[in-house]
Protein backbone atom coordinates (compact mmCIF):
# COMPACT_ATOMS: atom_id res chain seq x y z
CA UNK A 1 0.00 0.00 0.00
CA UNK A 2 2.82 2.37 0.94
CA UNK A 3 4.62 1.46 -2.28
CA UNK A 4 1.55 2.19 -4.38
CA UNK A 5 1.16 5.54 -2.67
CA UNK A 6 4.72 6.50 -3.64
CA UNK A 7 4.25 5.26 -7.20
CA UNK A 8 1.17 7.43 -7.64
CA UNK A 9 3.00 10.47 -6.26
CA UNK A 10 5.94 9.87 -8.59
CA UNK A 11 3.56 9.55 -11.52
CA UNK A 12 1.95 12.88 -10.61
CA UNK A 13 5.40 14.45 -10.27
CA UNK A 14 6.46 13.28 -13.73
CA UNK A 15 3.14 14.54 -15.10
CA UNK A 16 3.71 17.99 -13.57
CA UNK A 17 7.14 17.98 -15.20
CA UNK A 18 5.69 17.17 -18.62
CA UNK A 19 2.96 19.82 -18.23
CA UNK A 20 5.44 22.52 -17.26
CA UNK A 21 7.64 21.51 -20.20
CA UNK A 22 4.67 21.94 -22.53
CA UNK A 23 3.83 25.32 -20.97
CA UNK A 24 7.45 26.40 -21.39
CA UNK A 25 7.60 25.39 -25.02
CA UNK A 26 4.21 26.72 -26.11
CA UNK A 27 3.32 29.69 -23.93
CA UNK A 28 6.79 31.07 -23.37
CA UNK A 29 8.60 30.44 -26.64
CA UNK A 30 5.39 31.08 -28.58
CA UNK A 31 5.96 27.84 -30.47
CA UNK A 32 2.44 27.30 -31.75
CA UNK A 33 1.13 24.52 -33.93
CA UNK A 34 1.12 26.90 -36.86
CA UNK A 35 4.92 27.12 -36.65
CA UNK A 36 5.28 23.37 -36.86
CA UNK A 37 3.79 23.03 -40.31
CA UNK A 38 5.83 25.08 -42.73
CA UNK A 39 3.80 27.76 -44.47
CA UNK A 40 4.26 27.89 -48.23
CA UNK A 41 6.21 30.92 -49.34
CA UNK A 42 7.48 32.56 -52.50
CA UNK A 43 10.70 34.46 -52.82
CA UNK A 44 11.37 38.08 -53.74
CA UNK A 45 14.76 39.77 -53.88
CA UNK A 46 15.71 43.28 -52.82
CA UNK A 47 19.01 45.16 -53.10
CA UNK A 48 19.87 47.59 -50.29
CA UNK A 49 22.76 50.03 -49.93
CA UNK A 50 22.96 49.36 -46.21
CA UNK A 51 20.93 46.91 -44.15
CA UNK A 52 22.12 47.99 -40.69
CA UNK A 53 21.87 44.94 -38.46
CA UNK A 54 19.00 43.23 -40.26
CA UNK A 55 19.32 39.50 -39.71
CA UNK A 56 17.94 36.50 -41.54
CA UNK A 57 14.71 35.56 -39.78
CA UNK A 58 13.66 39.17 -39.18
CA UNK A 59 10.03 39.79 -40.01
CA UNK A 60 8.55 41.44 -43.07
CA UNK A 61 5.42 43.42 -42.42
CA UNK A 62 2.76 45.07 -44.51
CA UNK A 63 0.54 47.59 -42.73
CA UNK A 64 2.06 46.29 -39.49
CA UNK A 65 0.96 42.70 -40.10
CA UNK A 66 3.68 40.08 -40.44
CA UNK A 67 3.53 38.50 -43.90
CA UNK A 68 6.88 36.74 -44.10
CA UNK A 69 10.49 36.50 -43.00
CA UNK A 70 13.88 37.55 -44.30
CA UNK A 71 15.70 34.57 -45.77
CA UNK A 72 19.31 34.58 -46.90
CA UNK A 73 21.31 37.83 -46.81
CA UNK A 74 24.40 38.07 -48.99
CA UNK A 75 26.73 40.68 -50.43
CA UNK A 76 26.42 41.42 -54.14
CA UNK A 77 30.12 41.67 -54.98
CA UNK A 78 29.69 43.57 -58.25
CA UNK A 79 27.58 46.45 -56.94
CA UNK A 80 28.69 46.43 -53.29
CA UNK A 81 25.07 46.19 -52.19
CA UNK A 82 23.31 43.78 -49.87
CA UNK A 83 21.11 41.19 -51.58
CA UNK A 84 18.22 40.22 -49.31
CA UNK A 85 15.90 37.32 -50.06
CA UNK A 86 12.32 37.77 -48.81
CA UNK A 87 10.18 34.74 -47.99
CA UNK A 88 6.57 35.88 -48.32
CA UNK A 89 3.45 33.82 -47.61
CA UNK A 90 1.82 32.33 -50.72
CA UNK A 91 -1.53 33.75 -49.67
CA UNK A 92 -0.28 37.34 -50.04
CA UNK A 93 -0.02 37.28 -53.82
CA UNK A 94 -1.18 40.79 -54.66
CA UNK A 95 1.76 43.06 -53.81
CA UNK A 96 2.07 45.68 -56.60
CA UNK A 97 5.44 45.80 -58.38
CA UNK A 98 6.05 49.45 -57.48
CA UNK A 99 5.83 48.82 -53.74
CA UNK A 100 8.64 50.14 -51.57
CA UNK A 101 10.58 47.88 -49.20
CA UNK A 102 12.23 49.83 -46.40
CA UNK A 103 14.25 48.71 -43.40
CA UNK A 104 12.85 50.21 -40.21
CA UNK A 105 13.49 49.80 -36.51
CA UNK A 106 10.88 48.99 -33.90
CA UNK A 107 11.50 51.60 -31.22
CA UNK A 108 14.84 53.32 -30.79
CA UNK A 109 16.85 50.28 -29.79
CA UNK A 110 14.52 47.60 -31.13
CA UNK A 111 15.05 44.99 -33.82
CA UNK A 112 15.24 45.89 -37.50
CA UNK A 113 12.47 44.63 -39.77
CA UNK A 114 11.31 45.22 -43.31
CA UNK A 115 8.19 47.26 -43.90
CA UNK A 116 6.48 47.20 -47.29
CA UNK A 117 4.62 50.28 -48.47
CA UNK A 118 2.10 49.27 -51.11
CA UNK A 119 2.30 50.88 -54.56
CA UNK A 120 -0.37 51.62 -57.11
CA UNK A 121 0.42 49.33 -60.12
CA UNK A 122 -2.03 46.64 -61.14
CA UNK A 123 0.80 44.19 -61.90
CA UNK A 124 1.74 42.00 -58.95
CA UNK A 125 5.02 40.43 -57.83
CA UNK A 126 5.69 36.83 -58.83
CA UNK A 127 8.19 34.35 -57.42
CA UNK A 128 11.79 35.48 -57.98
CA UNK A 129 10.97 39.11 -58.82
CA UNK A 130 13.19 41.99 -57.73
CA UNK A 131 12.10 44.99 -55.68
CA UNK A 132 12.95 48.11 -57.67
CA UNK A 133 12.23 50.55 -54.87
CA UNK A 134 14.15 49.98 -51.66
CA UNK A 135 15.06 52.18 -48.75
CA UNK A 136 18.13 51.45 -46.63
CA UNK A 137 18.31 51.33 -42.88
CA UNK A 138 18.72 54.57 -40.99
CA UNK A 139 22.07 54.62 -39.25
CA UNK A 140 21.89 56.97 -36.28
CA UNK A 141 25.60 57.88 -36.51
CA UNK A 142 25.14 59.04 -40.11
CA UNK A 143 22.20 61.25 -39.17
CA UNK A 144 24.16 62.78 -36.31
CA UNK A 145 27.13 63.28 -38.65
CA UNK A 146 24.94 65.07 -41.21
CA UNK A 147 23.43 67.23 -38.52
CA UNK A 148 26.89 68.28 -37.35
CA UNK A 149 28.05 69.11 -40.86
CA UNK A 150 24.91 71.17 -41.47
CA UNK A 151 25.26 73.08 -38.23
CA UNK A 152 28.94 73.77 -38.99
CA UNK A 153 28.04 75.03 -42.47
CA UNK A 154 25.36 77.29 -41.04
CA UNK A 155 27.91 78.87 -38.74
CA UNK B 1 64.62 23.67 7.69
CA UNK B 2 62.83 20.66 9.05
CA UNK B 3 59.58 22.63 9.22
CA UNK B 4 59.63 23.59 5.53
CA UNK B 5 60.41 19.99 4.69
CA UNK B 6 57.40 18.88 6.73
CA UNK B 7 55.21 21.40 4.93
CA UNK B 8 56.30 20.13 1.52
CA UNK B 9 55.61 16.60 2.67
CA UNK B 10 52.11 17.58 3.81
CA UNK B 11 51.45 19.28 0.50
CA UNK B 12 52.47 16.16 -1.38
CA UNK B 13 50.32 14.00 0.90
CA UNK B 14 47.30 16.27 0.30
CA UNK B 15 47.78 16.09 -3.45
CA UNK B 16 48.02 12.30 -3.39
CA UNK B 17 44.87 12.15 -1.22
CA UNK B 18 43.04 14.40 -3.68
CA UNK B 19 44.04 12.19 -6.61
CA UNK B 20 43.02 9.10 -4.65
CA UNK B 21 39.57 10.42 -3.81
CA UNK B 22 39.02 11.62 -7.39
CA UNK B 23 39.90 8.16 -8.65
CA UNK B 24 37.73 6.46 -6.06
CA UNK B 25 34.76 8.67 -6.91
CA UNK B 26 35.19 7.91 -10.62
CA UNK B 27 35.29 4.19 -9.83
CA UNK B 28 32.13 4.56 -7.74
CA UNK B 29 30.36 6.38 -10.58
CA UNK B 30 31.50 3.73 -13.05
CA UNK B 31 30.29 0.92 -10.82
CA UNK B 32 26.94 2.64 -10.26
CA UNK B 33 26.37 3.06 -13.99
CA UNK B 34 27.80 -0.33 -14.90
CA UNK B 35 25.57 -2.18 -12.45
CA UNK B 36 22.82 -1.74 -15.07
CA UNK B 37 20.32 -0.77 -12.45
CA UNK B 38 17.88 0.71 -14.94
CA UNK B 39 17.72 -2.38 -17.12
CA UNK B 40 16.32 -4.59 -14.42
CA UNK B 41 12.94 -4.26 -12.87
CA UNK B 42 13.79 -1.99 -9.93
CA UNK B 43 11.01 0.54 -10.34
CA UNK B 44 10.03 0.67 -6.69
CA UNK B 45 13.57 1.57 -5.56
CA UNK B 46 13.80 4.29 -8.21
CA UNK B 47 10.33 5.60 -7.37
CA UNK B 48 11.25 5.83 -3.71
CA UNK B 49 14.36 7.84 -4.58
CA UNK B 50 12.48 10.18 -6.93
CA UNK B 51 9.94 10.66 -4.16
CA UNK B 52 12.67 11.49 -1.64
CA UNK B 53 14.78 13.80 -3.76
CA UNK B 54 12.25 15.22 -6.20
CA UNK B 55 8.82 15.39 -4.68
CA UNK B 56 9.92 16.37 -1.20
CA UNK B 57 11.92 19.30 -2.61
CA UNK B 58 9.00 20.40 -4.77
CA UNK B 59 7.77 22.86 -2.16
CA UNK B 60 11.05 24.70 -1.60
CA UNK B 61 11.72 24.80 -5.35
CA UNK B 62 8.35 26.25 -6.31
CA UNK B 63 8.29 28.71 -3.40
CA UNK B 64 11.71 30.09 -4.26
CA UNK B 65 10.77 30.11 -7.95
CA UNK B 66 7.82 32.39 -7.27
CA UNK B 67 9.89 34.74 -5.13
CA UNK B 68 12.77 34.92 -7.60
CA UNK B 69 10.39 35.72 -10.45
CA UNK B 70 8.66 38.46 -8.45
CA UNK B 71 11.96 40.02 -7.37
CA UNK B 72 13.19 40.02 -10.97
CA UNK B 73 10.02 41.83 -12.02
CA UNK B 74 10.50 44.57 -9.41
CA UNK B 75 14.20 45.06 -10.06
CA UNK B 76 13.77 44.94 -13.83
CA UNK B 77 11.07 47.59 -13.58
CA UNK B 78 13.33 50.05 -11.75
CA UNK B 79 15.83 49.93 -14.62
CA UNK B 80 13.55 49.57 -17.64
CA UNK B 81 11.11 52.26 -16.54
CA UNK B 82 13.98 54.75 -16.76
CA UNK B 83 14.30 54.15 -20.50
CA UNK B 84 10.54 53.96 -21.02
CA UNK B 85 10.54 50.33 -22.11
CA UNK B 86 8.76 48.45 -19.35
CA UNK B 87 7.55 45.80 -21.77
CA UNK B 88 11.07 44.33 -21.97
CA UNK B 89 10.49 42.96 -18.45
CA UNK B 90 8.84 39.86 -19.92
CA UNK B 91 11.83 38.80 -21.92
CA UNK B 92 14.19 39.90 -19.14
CA UNK B 93 12.52 37.63 -16.58
CA UNK B 94 12.27 34.69 -18.94
CA UNK B 95 15.86 34.96 -20.17
CA UNK B 96 17.30 35.32 -16.67
CA UNK B 97 15.29 32.41 -15.35
CA UNK B 98 15.68 29.95 -18.20
CA UNK B 99 19.34 30.59 -18.94
CA UNK B 100 20.86 31.11 -15.50
CA UNK B 101 18.80 31.43 -12.39
CA UNK B 102 16.50 28.43 -12.68
CA UNK B 103 19.23 25.82 -13.28
CA UNK B 104 21.61 27.31 -10.70
CA UNK B 105 19.22 28.16 -7.87
CA UNK B 106 17.31 24.91 -8.29
CA UNK B 107 20.63 23.06 -8.18
CA UNK B 108 21.82 24.90 -5.06
CA UNK B 109 18.54 24.21 -3.27
CA UNK B 110 18.63 20.63 -4.45
CA UNK B 111 22.17 20.25 -3.07
CA UNK B 112 21.05 21.58 0.29
CA UNK B 113 17.80 19.66 0.41
CA UNK B 114 18.61 16.29 -1.19
CA UNK B 115 22.38 16.12 -1.54
CA UNK B 116 22.89 16.46 2.20
CA UNK B 117 20.30 13.80 2.96
CA UNK B 118 21.88 11.39 0.47
CA UNK B 119 25.33 11.89 2.01
CA UNK B 120 23.98 11.51 5.55
CA UNK B 121 22.01 8.39 4.67
CA UNK B 122 24.93 6.59 3.09
CA UNK B 123 27.32 7.80 5.77
CA UNK B 124 25.10 6.44 8.52
CA UNK B 125 24.64 3.15 6.66
CA UNK B 126 28.41 2.91 6.50
CA UNK B 127 28.99 3.76 10.16
CA UNK B 128 26.36 1.29 11.34
CA UNK B 129 27.94 -1.32 9.02
CA UNK B 130 24.79 -1.85 6.99
CA UNK B 131 26.76 -1.54 3.76
CA UNK B 132 29.23 -4.24 4.79
CA UNK B 133 26.43 -6.54 5.90
CA UNK B 134 24.73 -6.07 2.55
CA UNK B 135 27.96 -7.14 0.87
CA UNK B 136 28.17 -10.07 3.28
CA UNK B 137 24.82 -11.51 2.21
CA UNK B 138 25.69 -11.02 -1.44
CA UNK B 139 23.70 -7.87 -2.19
CA UNK B 140 25.65 -5.22 -4.05
CA UNK B 141 25.20 -1.92 -2.14
CA UNK B 142 26.36 0.09 -5.17
CA UNK B 143 23.53 -1.36 -7.20
CA UNK B 144 20.73 -1.17 -4.65
CA UNK B 145 21.69 1.97 -2.69
CA UNK B 146 23.93 4.19 -4.81
CA UNK B 147 22.47 3.66 -8.29
CA UNK B 148 18.87 4.56 -7.39
CA UNK B 149 20.10 7.76 -5.75
CA UNK B 150 22.08 8.79 -8.82
CA UNK B 151 19.31 8.01 -11.29
CA UNK B 152 16.66 9.49 -9.03
CA UNK B 153 18.30 12.89 -8.94
CA UNK B 154 19.26 12.80 -12.63
CA UNK B 155 15.57 12.31 -13.42
CA UNK B 156 14.14 14.78 -10.91
CA UNK B 157 16.55 17.68 -11.49
CA UNK B 158 15.28 18.61 -15.02
CA UNK B 159 11.68 18.36 -13.85
CA UNK B 160 12.43 20.69 -10.95
CA UNK B 161 14.05 23.04 -13.48
CA UNK B 162 10.90 23.13 -15.60
CA UNK B 163 8.73 23.76 -12.55
CA UNK B 164 11.05 26.51 -11.30
CA UNK B 165 10.92 28.27 -14.69
CA UNK B 166 7.16 28.11 -15.10
CA UNK B 167 6.40 29.16 -11.54
CA UNK B 168 8.97 31.97 -11.68
CA UNK B 169 7.74 33.36 -14.97
CA UNK B 170 4.12 33.34 -13.83
CA UNK B 171 5.12 34.96 -10.52
CA UNK B 172 6.98 37.68 -12.41
CA UNK B 173 4.05 38.11 -14.80
CA UNK B 174 1.68 38.51 -11.86
CA UNK B 175 3.79 41.30 -10.31
CA UNK B 176 4.52 43.01 -13.62
CA UNK B 177 0.96 42.96 -14.93
CA UNK B 178 -1.11 43.53 -11.80
CA UNK B 179 1.16 45.59 -9.55
CA UNK B 180 3.36 47.49 -12.00
CA UNK B 181 0.64 47.71 -14.70
CA UNK B 182 2.81 46.58 -17.60
CA UNK B 183 0.71 45.79 -20.68
CA UNK B 184 0.02 42.07 -20.59
CA UNK B 185 -0.07 41.53 -24.36
CA UNK B 186 3.28 43.24 -24.86
CA UNK B 187 4.71 41.37 -21.87
CA UNK B 188 3.97 37.94 -23.35
CA UNK B 189 4.68 38.78 -26.99
CA UNK B 190 8.09 40.33 -26.24
CA UNK B 191 8.90 37.19 -24.30
CA UNK B 192 7.74 34.90 -27.08
CA UNK B 193 9.69 36.86 -29.66
CA UNK B 194 12.95 36.45 -27.75
CA UNK B 195 12.91 33.01 -26.15
CA UNK B 196 13.66 30.17 -28.53
CA UNK B 197 13.19 26.50 -27.86
CA UNK B 198 16.59 25.34 -29.06
CA UNK B 199 18.59 28.36 -27.98
CA UNK B 200 17.31 28.77 -24.45
CA UNK B 201 15.16 25.94 -23.14
CA UNK B 202 17.33 23.09 -24.41
CA UNK B 203 20.47 24.76 -23.05
CA UNK B 204 18.88 25.31 -19.64
CA UNK B 205 17.81 21.67 -19.70
CA UNK B 206 21.38 20.55 -20.45
CA UNK B 207 22.66 22.68 -17.58
CA UNK B 208 20.20 21.32 -15.05
CA UNK B 209 20.82 17.70 -16.10
CA UNK B 210 24.58 18.17 -15.70
CA UNK B 211 24.03 19.75 -12.28
CA UNK B 212 21.80 16.83 -11.25
CA UNK B 213 24.52 14.33 -12.16
CA UNK B 214 27.26 16.32 -10.41
CA UNK B 215 25.33 16.97 -7.19
CA UNK B 216 24.25 13.37 -6.72
CA UNK B 217 27.71 12.09 -7.63
CA UNK B 218 29.49 14.34 -5.12
CA UNK B 219 26.97 13.73 -2.33
CA UNK B 220 26.93 9.98 -2.80
CA UNK B 221 30.71 9.83 -2.86
CA UNK B 222 31.04 11.99 0.26
CA UNK B 223 28.73 9.61 2.11
CA UNK B 224 30.48 6.54 0.69
CA UNK B 225 33.96 7.73 1.73
CA UNK B 226 32.95 9.21 5.10
CA UNK B 227 34.78 8.27 8.29
CA UNK B 228 32.40 5.82 10.05
CA UNK B 229 31.85 7.87 13.18
CA UNK B 230 29.14 10.32 14.18
CA UNK B 231 31.53 13.21 13.58
CA UNK B 232 32.65 11.78 10.24
CA UNK B 233 29.07 11.55 8.98
CA UNK B 234 28.44 15.15 9.98
CA UNK B 235 31.60 16.27 8.21
CA UNK B 236 30.77 14.40 5.04
CA UNK B 237 27.29 15.94 4.97
CA UNK B 238 28.78 19.42 5.22
CA UNK B 239 31.36 18.59 2.56
CA UNK B 240 28.67 17.25 0.23
CA UNK B 241 26.76 20.54 0.32
CA UNK B 242 29.81 22.80 0.13
CA UNK B 243 31.56 20.91 -2.65
CA UNK B 244 28.46 20.43 -4.76
CA UNK B 245 27.44 24.11 -4.45
CA UNK B 246 30.92 25.27 -5.49
CA UNK B 247 31.07 22.76 -8.33
CA UNK B 248 27.65 23.86 -9.59
CA UNK B 249 28.72 27.51 -9.70
CA UNK B 250 32.04 26.71 -11.37
CA UNK B 251 30.45 24.38 -13.91
CA UNK B 252 27.81 27.00 -14.63
CA UNK B 253 30.53 29.41 -15.70
CA UNK B 254 32.10 26.80 -17.97
CA UNK B 255 28.77 25.71 -19.49
CA UNK B 256 27.70 29.32 -20.04
CA UNK B 257 31.00 30.11 -21.75
CA UNK B 258 30.64 27.02 -23.93
CA UNK B 259 26.96 27.43 -24.88
CA UNK B 260 26.33 31.19 -24.85
CA UNK B 261 29.85 32.61 -25.16
CA UNK B 262 30.30 31.99 -28.92
CA UNK B 263 33.69 30.41 -28.37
Amino acid sequence: MKNRHINILVGVFLLIGVISFIILSIKITGLGFKDLKTTETYELVGYFDNIGNLKSGSSISLAGVEIGNVGLIELDKNNYTAKVHFQINKTINNIPVDSIASIVTSGIIGNKYISIVVGAEAIYFKDGDIFEETQSALIIEEIIGKYFVNSLNAN
Amino acid sequence: MLKTFKKIENLGQDFIDLCNSLGESLILLYRAIYSRFLFENNCSLLARQIYKSGILSLFIISASGIFVGMILAFQGYTVFSKIQSETIIGQFIALCLIRELAPVIAALLFAGRSGSSMAAEIGFMKSSEQLSSMEMIGVDPVKYVISPMLWGSVISMPILFFIFCVVGIYGGAFIAITCLSVDSGAFWSEMQATITFRGDIVKGLIKSTVFGIVISWISVFQGWSSIPTAEGVGKSTTKAVVYSSLTVLGLDLILTALMFGDI
